[in-house]
């Protein structure tokens, strides 16, 4: 007998009280033609009641994966997590003071619901809790089907479709997974491009121009009546093909820096909870972002409850207990190097959020941002008035988070550090280097200041 | 009205052969589905069913199972298993238990044995799946356990294929380390 075979007769020996129970509802003589009858007549209702949105502007279909909701049922979580934030894109999140629009509306919302839900991300590539920004989890297959159906809703001709490997991106000389598939590109017609990454992240570029006038469009999604002339146009246009029936829009400013793109246009549905709402805001939305010359420079559909485990509803500390944290120091940040006054003081948050952070995170899990004033001078940055960095907070209650005080001696800044072998190195000449807890990082003309945890570092001119 | 596993229970210690009865009525197409997940025949799997009523009704007394339909699961699972190898002395390679070797080859290999205690064995798989937490747990048991295609398990798990794949594959990984861990030779 071979070793797997003994292995499949040793799981027969195994505690009956941790084999699942399996509902057994057939019953031999059961009349199957009721539940066939109503199962038609709930198909012919259903399909009746669909028409109308089917024909409107998705003849192809949703995407049936993507609406696909992880948690349905919610429950009590009890498991511990660590809480640490991995800074996607290694840059300081930077904000300019007309960039901050908006009230605290979602804290104000939640107020009344001290839960919020955390997942456990299985797509990204973690390493000792940091995320390397790489996904890996849906197959080839599957990717290559959200491929067909994206290309079948745009309506476009295919010309060309590549796979590409992480070999080609960052992280990619490690053997771990360098010849792992990072993403699927169609390239069709009119130069548009569908790529799909193997988080299920779509990527549509360059689908359609829009010539909307709206001269100042981007600068504030609340007041500008052509920004809502703009908002009203995509919702008319994409709303059915994202899959969304009561979209929330909202605008938000171009965090990166990409001077090229002028804004981002964020939808999400609204299913009425204000649990709800956080979650979709940031789990489950489409971007559109649109260019300098007012056309439609990308438009991507992001669902994290694809890739994520959903562990558990969690409790959450209140707001102004997130600011005494934020006072005291327990807070991650990307910009601690540019803080204008130390402790952080009530008169220099401007606003304060709730947020998921995603992409290369080890858990999903609900944070309260805070906007804090910076040190202009300190900033390198072209820009009128005040600038502020994000600053985040756990939500979750700390009986819940497993390492929740290590980041407390975060402001060991300790210069300068030579680099002899990146871990990372990306397109532009960027680098990336791991140690057990620290992370160095090269970013070129940002000459950026990184934290991790309970290391900063500074690293110029490498 | 479907009788309560205690009294199916007590009709088996008071030798009534009702007890046949009720459990055909209540665990029937359960247990069939347990042997055709193995089997991938009917026929065979309703024998194996039929197999199943005997050998509780010659196990019960003395045995007083604490989940009936986990007990009669598992002499399902054991005697469907053993038709397969008798089907089966080489792999054909179809069916559910094939593809299950298969993948447990990841984490075991698929080697003559050279595992000599099995009783060690079952006692680190014990440990192992109680620390796995509940929904891994149960997809590795509705795998490997119950022989259940990917696409059945991920329907009563409520999650993706892939998720399941991802989860089952991560399971067998984690599993590899653990018995290296215990000193079972592989």
């Amino acid at each position: 007998m071979k070793n797997n075979e003994i292995l499949l007769d040793a799981l027969n020996d195994i505690d009956e009280a941790l084999i699942i129970d399996i509902d057994y509802k057939g019953q031999k003589n059961r009349r199957k033609w009721p539940y066939y009858m109503g199962a038609l007549i709930v198909v012919i209702i259903a399909f009746i009641l669909l028409i109308p949105y089917m024909i409107l502007k998705n003849p192809h279909g949703a995407y049936g994966r993507l609406n696909v909701r992880a948690g349905t049922t919610i429950s009590e979580g009890s498991e511990q997590f660590p809480s640490k934030v991995w800074f996607e894109n290694y840059k300081a999140e930077i904000y300019r003071e007309d960039e901050i629009i908006g009230e605290d509306s979602l804290i104000v919302d939640l107020n009344d619901s001290l839960t919020l839900p955390v997942y456990r991300n299985q797509g990204d590539v973690i390493r000792e809790g940091i995320g390397w920004g790489i996904s890996l989890y849906l197959t080839e297959e599957e990717i290559n089907s959200i491929v067909d159906r994206t290309v079948k809703i745009l309506g476009i001709k295919e010309v060309n479709r590549k796979v590409e490997k992480v070999l080609n991106f960052p992280g990619g000389k490690s053997d771990l997974f360098s010849n792992e598939i990072q993403d699927i590109v169609a390239e069709c017609e009119n130069d548009i491009t569908v790529t799909v990454v193997r988080d299920g992240t779509i990527y549509m570029h360059y689908i359609k121009p829009h010539y909307v006038e709206t001269p100042d469009a981007g600068k504030n999604a609340d007041s500008s009546d052509s920004n809502q002339e703009l908002i009203k146009k995509l919702n008319g246009e994409y709303q059915m093909m994202i899959g969304m029936r009561n979209s929330v829009w909202y605008y938000a400013p171009n965090e990166y820096w990409n001077e090229s793109e002028r804004g981002v246009y964020y939808v999400f549905e609204d299913s009425g909870s204000a649990r709800e709402k956080v979650v979709n805001r940031y789990l489950y939305y489409a971007a559109l972002c649109v260019d300098s010359d007012n056309s439609l420079a990308r438009l991507s559909i992001h669902n994290y409850f694809c890739c994520s485990e959903y562990m558990g509803d969690y409790p959450i500390i209140t707001l102004d207990a997130a600011r005494q944290l934020l006072y005291d120091g327990h807070y991650y940040t990307s910009c601690e190097h540019y803080i204008k006054s130390t402790p952080i003081s009530e008169k220099d948050i401007i606003k304060a959020d709730i947020v998921y952070l995603t992409r290369g995170q080890e858990f999903y899990q609900p944070y309260y941002k805070f906007y804090v004033e910076l040190d202009k001078d300190k900033v390198d940055i072209n820009a009128i008035g005040k600038v502020y960095g994000a600053f985040y907070v756990p939500a979750v209650e700390s009986e819940y988070i497993s390492d929740y005080y290590q980041f407390v001696n975060r402001l060991t800044h300790i210069g300068t550090v030579k680099i002899e072998k990146p871990d990372m190195v990306f397109p532009d000449g960027d680098f990336i280097v791991y140690s057990d807890d620290i992370i160095k990082v090269n970013d070129g003309a940002w000459s950026a200041f990184f934290y991790v945890r309970t290391c900063t570092q500074s690293l110029t001119g490498v | 009205m479907l009788a309560e596993d205690n009294h199916i229970i007590e009709l088996f210690f008071n030798r009534d052969e009702r007890a046949i009865k009720e459990t055909s009525d209540k665990y029937g197409v359960y247990l069939k589905k347990v042997a055709e997940n193995i089997l991938n025949q009917t026929e065979e799997a309703e024998e194996c069913v039929n197999d199943t009523y005997f050998h509780a009704w010659n196990a019960i007394p003395p045995a007083r199972p604490e989940k009936l339909p986990a007990y009669l699961a598992r002499i399902t699972r054991n005697l469907a298993i053993d038709r397969y190898r008798q089907k089966h002395t080489v792999k054909n390679g179809s069916g559910q238990v094939a593809l299950c070797l298969d993948e447990l080859s990841e984490c075991i290999g698929n080697k003559e044995t050279v595992i000599e205690d099995k009783i060690v064995l079952s006692d680190a798989l014990n440990v192992f799946l109680r620390g796995l937490n509940k929904k891994q747990r149960d997809i590795f048991c509705l795998r490997y356990y119950y022989f259940m295609d990917i696409e059945e398990v991920a329907e009563r798990v409520n999650a993706s294929k892939a998720s399941v794949k991802m989860s089952l594959h991560r399971t067998r990984k984690s599993l590899r380390i653990f018995l290296e861990s215990e000193g079972i030779t592989l």
